[in-house]
C-alpha cells in the first residue's frame, strides 16, 4: 500500500473562526478518497490547502510526497484540480480553453480525448460564456483531467449537473482510477460517494468524526438492518407478534399506510420467523423489503442533521 | 514559452471577441483625432470666410480687391444690397466701399469705408480686425508712406507649415498612451475580482507568465493605436510628422510601459473594479488638464504650475511632441527619458512589494 496523501493535525483558521481543526488522513495510491460534509464544514479549505493555494495554521501535510508550502511549482505539475466554481476567459471556446491549460502541463492529456471522454464533442466549439452551468461544470472537470496528474483533485465535481450528466462524470472518474490515478473528491451526493468512493473522511466544523470505506462505515455504526411491509387488517394482536420475533430490537407502525418496520439485529432469522407468523395467522403481507442502511443515515446518526441540496 | 504563446494567443482573442473593448481602444484615438482636427486644423477654416465688397468695379479699388481674393472669398454686391446676406452667414462681412474717383480721394481730408458685420459671429468679428489692418497698409500705399517697422516672417522648418493641430497631435497620442497603460490594469483588476487568476493560480503557470502576456498585449496595442492615430491624422487632415520613426516607436514603449506600471501600483490601493475605474479616470482627468499635452503651461495659475513638473504625463507629451515635431520642448529630451524611465523603475518596484494576486 503506498500512501500519496498524509495529512496529520491540519489546521486552518481565519481568526476565531476555525475553518479546519485539527484533521487527519492518509489516502491510499491508486483510489478513489471521498470528504463528505455539509456547506462550511471544511471541505473546499482542506482541499484548497492540499493543493497549495491556502496556507496551513498548523499541522502536517504531503501530497506525493511534497509539502505543499514548499514545493508548489513542483507539486503543481503532478496533480489536476477543479476548483468548486471556476471562472475562466468567457470569450474562448471550450476548445480553445483546454488547449490553453494543456499548454501549462509537461505532458497533458490530449484535449481530444478529455472532450470525448466528459461528452462535450458537440459543445468544443461553442464559446464559455454560452455553456449552461452543468456544461461548464464538465469543461471545469476536464481541465483538472487534461493535466495528466498523479492525484486529480474534484472539489463537487456533479454540483449542477442531470442525471445523465453525472453518470458520465462518474464513469470518467473510474476510468481515471483504471489508469492508476488518485482521485480526492469532496461531495454532498451521498449515493455518489458510496458508489464511487474506495475510503472517505466524514468531517463536520472542521473535524474528522468518521472514515473509512462506504461499507465499513455502515456496518461499523448500523449493526441492524430494517424488514418493511405493509398489512391492511392490522390489529394490536399482530403487532405484538411481530415484536416477539427473535432478532426483534424495534418496533415502527405508521397507521395511516399500515406500514410496519421492525428494525432487527439478524434479518434472516426474523423474515423466516415472519412468514411463518403471517402464515400461521392467515394475514397477508404485501411489499415485504430488506432495507440497509445507507451513508445518508449514517450521517445524520453522526452529524443530527440532513445535507439539503439548497445548501450548495 | 510553450505556455506563453498560448496564454497571450488566449488574451488575443479574449480582447478581439470582446467587441465594446476593441471599438473603445481602436475608435477612441481616432474620435480624438477628428474632434481635435476639426477645431484646430487652421486649413480647414482658411477658406471658410466671406467677404462682400459694394462698388468692387471702382478702379480706384482694383488692387485691394485683387489682394483680398487672394486670402478671402469675394462676393460682389451693388449699392441696393440687403443686410440680410450677413444676418443669413452668406458673407461675414460687408464693406461698403464709396462711388468716388481718384481726384476726389486725393483732395478729401478724411476718408470713411463702412465695414457692417455681426457682433454675435465669431468669423465675423475676426474678420473685420483683420480688414481694418489691411485698409491701414492699404493707406501707406497709395499716400507713398513708408514704414519703419516691417514683419518678416521665417519658418524655422523647411516642412509643412506647423499649426495647432500639429502641435495638438502628439498630446492626442499621449493621452492614448496613457488610458491604454492605466486602464490596462484594470484588466488584471477584473481577472482578480472575477477569480480567474485563482483558477490559474491551480496550473503550473506561472503569475509572471500571466503578466507578461497581459504586458506584450498593452505594448502592441499601443504601437496599433499609434498607427490609427497617425494615419487618421494623415488621412483626415493631411497632417505629416517630421520626426525620426525609430525614436517615435521607443518613445511610444518607453511610455507604454511607464503608465502600465503606474495603472498597476494604483491598483494596489483598491479592492474593486468599480473603485479601480475611479480612481484611474480622475488621475487621467487630472493628468490631462494639467500636464501641458493641450493647454499650454503658462495658461495655467501660478500655484498649479508646480504640480504639471511631477505628472509623468507632463514629460512624455513634451517627449513626443520633440520627437514627432523635431520642436523644442519645454525640457530636454535626455531629462524627459531619464524621469519616465524613473518613474517606470520606481512604480515597478513599489508595485511588487505591495502587489496583491487575490
Amino acid at each position: 500500500m503506498c500512501i500519496c496523501i498524509k495529512v496529520n493535525n491540519l489546521k486552518k483558521y481565519y481568526g476565531d473562526i476555525k475553518a479546519v481543526d485539527g484533521l487527519s488522513f492518509e489516502v491510499e495510491q491508486g483510489t478513489i478518497f471521498g470528504m463528505l460534509g455539509r456547506n462550511g464544514a471544511g471541505k473546499t479549505t482542506t482541499i484548497e490547502t492540499l493543493i497549495g493555494l491556502r496556507d496551513r495554521t498548523g499541522g502536517h501535510i504531503e501530497v506525493l510526497g511534497l509539502d505543499p508550502a514548499q514545493d508548489l511549482e513542483e507539486l503543481k505539475e503532478r496533480i489536476g484540480v477543479q476548483l468548486q466554481s471556476p471562472v475562466l476567459f468567457s470569450h474562448l471556446t471550450v476548445k480553445e480553453t483546454l488547449d490553453l491549460f494543456a499548454s501549462f502541463y509537461e505532458n497533458p492529456i490530449e484535449p481530444e480525448e478529455v472532450i470525448e471522454m466528459l461528452g462535450l464533442k458537440d459543445k468544443e466549439n461553442s464559446s464559455m460564456d454560452s455553456l449552461s452551468g452543468g456544461q461548464f461544470h464538465r469543461v471545469a472537470v476536464a481541465l483538472a483531467i487534461i493535466s495528466n496528474g498523479d492525484i486529480i483533485f474534484l472539489d463537487e465535481p456533479t454540483t449542477g449537473l442531470d442525471p445523465q450528466a453525472r453518470r458520465k462524470v462518474w464513469d470518467t472518474i473510474a476510468r481515471l482510477k483504471e489508469k492508476g490515478k488518485t482521485i480526492f473528491l469532496t461531495t454532498h451526493f451521498m449515493d455518489e460517494a458510496e458508489i464511487l468512493c474506495d475510503s472517505l473522511v466524514i468531517i463536520d466544523s472542521g473535524k474528522l468524526i468518521a472514515e473509512g470505506s462506504p461499507e465499513d462505515l455502515i456496518n461499523q455504526y448500523f449493526a441492524e438492518q430494517t424488514i418493511e411491509f405493509v398489512n391492511s387488517n392490522l390489529d394490536q394482536g399482530l403487532l405484538q407478534g411481530y415484536e416477539n420475533l427473535n432478532g426483534v430490537l424495534q418496533l415502527e407502525h405508521y397507521k395511516n399506510k399500515n406500514l410496519v418496520k421492525l428494525h432487527t439485529d439478524d434479518a434472516s432469522t426474523t423474515i423466516k420467523e415472519l412468514i411463518d407468523f403471517s402464515c400461521k395467522t392467515g394475514n397477508t403481507i404485501e411489499k415485504l423489503q430488506l432495507r440497509k442502511p445507507g451513508l445518508e443515515d449514517l450521517f445524520l446518526k453522526l452529524t443530527g442533521s440532513e445535507i439539503k441540496d439548497e445548501e450548495f | 514559452m510553450k505556455s506563453f504563446k498560448s496564454l497571450f494567443l488566449a488574451n488575443v482573442k479574449q480582447y478581439i471577441r470582446d467587441g465594446g473593448t476593441v471599438f473603445l481602444t481602436l475608435i477612441f484615438p481616432i474620435i480624438l483625432v477628428v474632434i481635435f482636427g476639426f477645431l484646430f486644423n487652421e486649413k480647414t477654416s482658411e477658406t471658410a470666410f466671406n467677404i462682400g465688397i459694394v462698388e468692387a468695379d471702382n478702379e480706384i479699388y482694383q488692387s485691394v480687391v485683387n489682394t483680398l481674393s487672394e486670402s478671402f472669398n469675394l462676393i460682389t454686391y451693388d449699392r441696393s444690397v440687403n443686410m440680410e446676406v450677413l444676418e443669413n452667414g452668406e458673407i461675414d462681412i460687408l464693406l461698403a466701399l464709396p462711388d468716388i474717383d481718384l481726384e476726389e480721394f486725393k483732395d478729401k481730408e478724411k476718408y470713411e469705408i463702412e465695414v457692417f458685420y455681426d457682433s454675435t459671429k465669431e468669423n465675423s468679428v475676426i474678420i473685420s480686425g483683420i480688414i481694418k489692418n489691411f485698409f491701414l497698409e492699404f493707406e501707406d500705399t497709395i499716400s507713398g508712406k513708408e514704414r519703419k517697422i516691417s514683419l518678416i516672417e521665417k519658418s524655422i522648418k523647411d516642412e509643412e507649415k506647423v499649426n495647432r493641430f500639429n502641435y495638438l497631435l502628439p498630446g492626442v497620442l499621449a493621452l492614448t498612451i496613457t488610458q491604454l497603460g492605466l486602464l490596462g490594469s484594470l484588466d488584471f483588476l477584473s481577472l482578480r475580482e472575477k477569480k480567474i487568476i485563482k483558477s490559474l493560480s491551480v496550473t503550473p503557470l506561472s503569475r509572471r507568465m500571466l503578466f507578461l502576456s497581459e504586458l506584450v498585449l498593452r505594448v502592441i496595442i499601443a504601437f496599433v493605436q499609434t498607427i490609427i492615430i497617425l494615419v487618421s491624422a494623415r488621412l483626415l487632415f493631411g497632417v505629416t510628422t517630421v520626426g525620426n520613426p525609430i525614436y517615435l516607436i521607443l518613445m511610444v514603449l518607453l511610455g507604454a510601459l511607464t503608465f502600465t506600471s503606474i495603472g498597476y501600483l494604483l491598483i494596489c490601493f483598491v479592492k474593486s473594479f468599480v473603485a479601480g475605474n475611479l480612481l484611474l479616470q480622475i488621475i487621467i482627468l487630472i493628468m490631462m488638464f494639467l500636464s501641458g499635452i493641450f493647454f499650454p503651461i503658462e495658461t495655467l495659475p501660478a500655484y498649479l504650475k508646480p504640480i504639471t513638473k511631477v505628472i509623468p504625463l507632463s514629460y512624455f507629451g513634451d517627449a513626443l511632441r520633440q520627437v514627432m515635431l523635431g520642436l523644442k520642448g519645454d525640457y530636454g529630451m535626455h531629462m524627459n527619458i531619464i524621469i519616465l524611465s524613473f518613474v517606470l523603475v520606481l512604480s515597478s518596484i513599489i508595485t511588487f512589494r505591495l502587489w496583491k494576486w487575490e
